[in-house]
């Protein structure tokens, strides 16, 4: 597991934006990861429980979107979503592409009230 | 109900450390080495290799990077101009290397007395890929008994390489291992990366990878 550092992040980070707006209590926080990362929803939920006791985040509801693996064709330049395991254009059959979506890793929004 | 946008990546204060780390290295005109494979790929056989192909050229620092012990840091002790050990057992994250880590051993390193900075990192092919250490370089080893198949199931530390290397080329005539296939599987993800063919065992190919490097580094 190598959540424990980011998850640090996602409660500093939702602390912060909480102080900023004044609020007392958030209730759900949207987190956005690319499914090309080896980050884990489950075990960045098994440390929330425990770093955001007695914060203004504690009992919040984590959300996860996930956004898709794109790749864009060296070749012709074509931007896809891969099948899994198999990444060749489906426009030009290429096998060489270079990585454009899917590494993203952010807290998106928070609700509050 | 209220919503509040924040757009914030969890990975900030990582890269906001290792860019510390890379600048700290300039400074001192280090150029820094992140080395990455799969558990028994050879990285300290070829971190040993690179110290005595740079020897006379170059002076070279280690970061040993392991769960628990220290044999790595020992095998390296007598070659390195320093080596400093982190143990990543009892951390928070224990199958990678974070920035926060290289940078408490950059501090414990002769930094104005060395060229080239090798990171060991942990064994693994998947959470090394996130995180940033502040390096100038990452290099992939994969060996030959792993299969030519590493690339299909590991492909952001691939596309991420500098470069790659493919150890144990001895061991060609034992082992079902498709060189042609694995350096395509390669190039299908990273257009640039050269490949380096060795064999830490033999010496074969050693030098190719060690004229690579110092091309690379700064002070030589």
């Amino acid at each position: 597991m190598h959540e424990f550092g980011i998850t640090e992040s996602l409660v500093r980070i939702v602390e912060e934006k909480a102080r900023e707006a004044g609020v007392t209590k958030v209730t759900t926080i949207r987190v956005v990861i690319g499914a090309l990362t080896g980050f884990v929803p489950e075990s960045i939920e098994f440390y929330y429980d425990r770093m955001s006791r007695n914060t203004v985040a504690e009992g919040a509801k984590l959300e996860f979107e996930e956004l898709p693996a794109t790749l864009r064709c060296r070749t012709c330049g074509h931007v896809f979503t891969p099948q899994e395991r198999h990444w060749d254009c489906p426009s030009c059959a290429s096998s060489e592409v270079d990585i454009e979506g899917g590494r993203e890793l952010y807290v998106k929004e928070m609700e509050v009230s | 109900m209220k919503k509040i946008e924040i757009v914030q990546g969890l990975l900030d204060a990582n890269n906001a450390t290792a860019a510390g780390n890379r600048a700290l290295l300039d400074r001192h005109g280090c150029t820094a080495v992140n080395i990455m494979s799969a558990p028994g790929a050879g990285k300290t056989s070829v971190v040993l290799r690179t110290i005595a192909g740079l020897d006379a050229h170059v002076r070279t620092g280690v970061i040993e990077g392991d769960v628990v012990s220290t044999v790595d840091a020992e095998k390296v002790q007598g070659t390195a101009r320093a080596v400093v050990q982190i143990n990543t057992k009892g951390m928070p994250e224990s199958c990678a290397l974070v920035a926060d880590m290289v940078d408490a051993a950059l501090r414990r390193l002769p930094l104005e007395e060395l060229d080239v900075v090798l990171i060991e990192n942990v064994g693994n092919l998947i959470c090394p890929t996130e995180f940033d250490l502040g390096e100038h370089l990452k290099v992939v080893i994969a060996s030959t008994p792993e299969g030519d198949d590493k690339p299909l199931k590991y492909p952001l530390i691939f596309a991420d390489a500098d470069a790659v290397i493919i150890n144990k080329i001895d061991l060609l005539p034992y082992v079902d291992f498709d060189m042609g296939k694995f350096t395509q599987a390669v190039r299908d993800l990273n257009a640039h990366a050269p490949f380096f063919a060795l064999s830490c065992k033999t010496g074969e190919g050693v030098a190719e990878w060690v004229a690579w490097l110092r091309d690379r580094t700064r002070k030589a």
